[in-house]
């Protein structure tokens, strides 16, 4: 089966925010920009990257992830004072390390560092600028069309 | 006299403990560091391997697999949660459940495995009961080096102590070391209420959501909860027949646990993921650069200086003993302390056994480690369990009450010491 031919730019997503951006601006810009991650930035430069995951820990308590179970806790009762906390909480309290890649690179280079990693999204660079964030979704569905695969 | 050889010794363990109790890198990368410096500069092959304490890690091993397992059935949160449930949100009845049940946990886990057991619950109640974590972490934490005092498994130095000193059973370790321990978490426990009471009430609507948890619900129906806890429960047997049965406890704790992973782990590998191996290569780590000192030494030196300072008194070797432990594993951390201790306390011995001055080690280095945030892998480990929930314990803050916590509780065991011990 041969695919199409694959240009990566238009996986390439501007999703980004700045450093000192709260934690609601990033959801908003997560639901706006249709992406697992956004690339945090401070006057171009990559700080960072803030996906869903991290969405995730700074809204609902970090005790959580400790917990081996939590099955006897009912309701969400717990949650409204930890959102209200989260909501002016700024972005680069919760933000990672982000996956940098470097562009022009193949399809192959962007799947191996997905394998190798526990990034979702890869933020894409030229000449060290912020060139997008690549979702590893978006990533996986464009390839599976370009080869024919009905999704 | 101590040389050329034995300067570097004592330098390059120095200097893994400044390291250390700077906490810039992260501890078991030094204690490999300086292992590495003193087998390639002071040691030959043989006295490498010689150093390392194999049942120190031979026990460590065991119960992190048996406690790893047995976790995932859910009873430990449950004694958390009921023990909560049973105080009915009354600060005292709070504070004495929630140390209770900590120090049970801890004297027959270990004190760190029970911390990071308890703190998270405690967390997810302080959310419930609309009150502050940090006096009831703080409670966990003093009761669980309080709690792992009692038992020979119960706190890094006791193993340590335990494994080392051949005439000192697990029955041994709770005759001597339960009383006082209970002694003393009962008093810290009150005076941890007078300190906090204000911080800790409670409405009844919070208390009632807390009553109202159903703490079974997440061990009914779990796969392995008999098995588990019959193999936890032979195993804590095992540890107080090991002296009748001539078996060291390194050997109960990894028949335990390989007991249990025939019969409790589907796989194998994510069964041994529980296996924490950076504080294995840690106390590695340590015994290798313990070992150069006393083959320098070192340790002799130190010995002979604490001889001249107590002269022919066992009392008063047995008391600075004590507080001396106490004193260095609050600035450092307990664990390379004892580690550094425990051959000093064999010259200081010389042919004759003293029990009691191998109590005062245990009791000095365990209740030492409430002092400060640095002094107890176990402070250390709630810290890290609150800050990964957003909130903040300080050095400063431990310490307020941690040097109160530990200046009464060595009083206690200078007492019990000189009058019970002795």
């Amino acid at each position: 089966m041969r695919g199409q031919p694959f240009d990566l730019a238009e996986l390439l997503v501007p999703a980004a925010v700045d450093l000192s951006a709260t934690i609601e601006a990033a959801a908003r810009e997560l639901v706006a920009c249709d992406v697992g991650a956004l690339a945090v930035l401070d006057d171009e430069r990559v700080r960072g990257i803030f996906g869903e995951d991290d969405l995730l820990r700074a809204v609902f308590p970090g005790y959580l992830g400790e917990l081996t179970h939590t099955s006897f806790v009912e309701g969400d009762s717990l949650l409204a004072p930890h959102l209200e906390k989260a909501a002016a909480t700024p972005v680069s309290e919760f933000m990672r390390k982000a996956e940098l890649v470097a562009l022009p690179t193949s399809a192959l280079d962007i799947a191996q560092r997905f394998m190798h990693t526990d990034a979702t999204a890869l933020v894409a660079t030229r000449d060290g600028r912020f060139t997008g964030v690549i979702d590893q979704t978006q990533f996986c569905t464009t390839i599976l069309r370009r080869y024919g695969w009905q999704l | 006299m101590v040389g050329g050889s034995g300067y570097l010794a004592a330098a390059v363990f120095l200097g893994a403990l400044a390291t250390i109790a700077s906490e810039r890198v992260h501890r078991t990368k030094v204690a490999l560091a300086g292992a590495a410096v003193v087998a390639v500069l002071l040691l030959d092959v043989d006295e490498t391997i010689e150093a390392v304490d194999w049942e120190t890690l031979g026990l460590l091993t065991g119960m992190m697999i048996l406690v790893g397992l047995t976790e995932r059935t859910g009873v430990f949160t449950y004694v958390a949660l009921r023990a909560a449930q049973l105080s009915q949100g009354r600060p005292l009845r709070l504070i004495l459940l929630l140390a209770g049940a900590t120090g049970v946990l801890s004297a027959f886990l270990d004190n760190l495995t029970a911390i990071l057991l308890v703190v998270p619950v405690t967390l997810l109640l302080s959310d419930m009961l609309r009150i502050p974590a940090v006096p009831l972490v703080l409670t966990e934490v003093f009761a669980s080096n309080i709690g792992g005092t009692a038992t020979l498994i119960g706190d890094p130095p006791n193993i340590m102590i335990g494994t080392h000193v051949e005439e000192l059973s697990f029955i041994d370790f709770i005759v001597v070391l339960a009383p006082i321990s209970a002694l003393v978490l009962l008093v810290v426990a009150g005076l941890l209420y007078l300190v906090y009471r204000g911080r800790l009430r409670t409405d009844r609507e919070a208390a009632a959501a807390l009553h109202a948890l159903d703490p079974m619900r997440d061990v009914r129906g779990r796969p392995y909860v008999g098995r588990s806890l019959l193999i936890l429960g032979a195993t804590i047997v095992g540890f107080f027949l090991h002296a009748p049965l001539h078996l060291s406890p390194a050997v109960v704790a990894m028949t335990g646990a390989t007991a249990l992973l025939l019969v409790a782990a589907d796989n194998v590998e994510e069964a041994l993921e529980r296996v924490q191996w950076a504080t294995l290569f840690f106390f590695a780590g340590l015994f290798v650069m313990v070992g150069a000192l006393q083959k320098h030494g070192v340790i002799g030196e130190i010995a002979d200086w604490i001889g001249s300072l107590t002269g022919d008194s066992r009392t008063i070797e047995a008391l600075v003993v004590l507080w001396g432990a106490a004193v260095g594993s609050a600035v450092v951390d307990n664990i390379p302390f004892t580690a550094a201790m425990i051959p000093v306390v064999d010259e200081l011995e010389g042919s004759e056994f003293h029990e009691a001055t191998w109590w005062s080690l245990a009791l000095g280095a365990c209740f030492g480690g409430n002092a400060t945030l640095i002094a107890a892998a176990a402070n250390v480990a709630a810290a890290g369990v609150l800050e990964r929930s957003s909130q903040r314990l300080r050095f400063g803050e431990f310490a307020l009450i941690g040097v109160p916590v530990t200046l009464v509780s060595l009083l206690f065991a200078s007492l019990y010491v000189w009058l019970v011990v002795l």
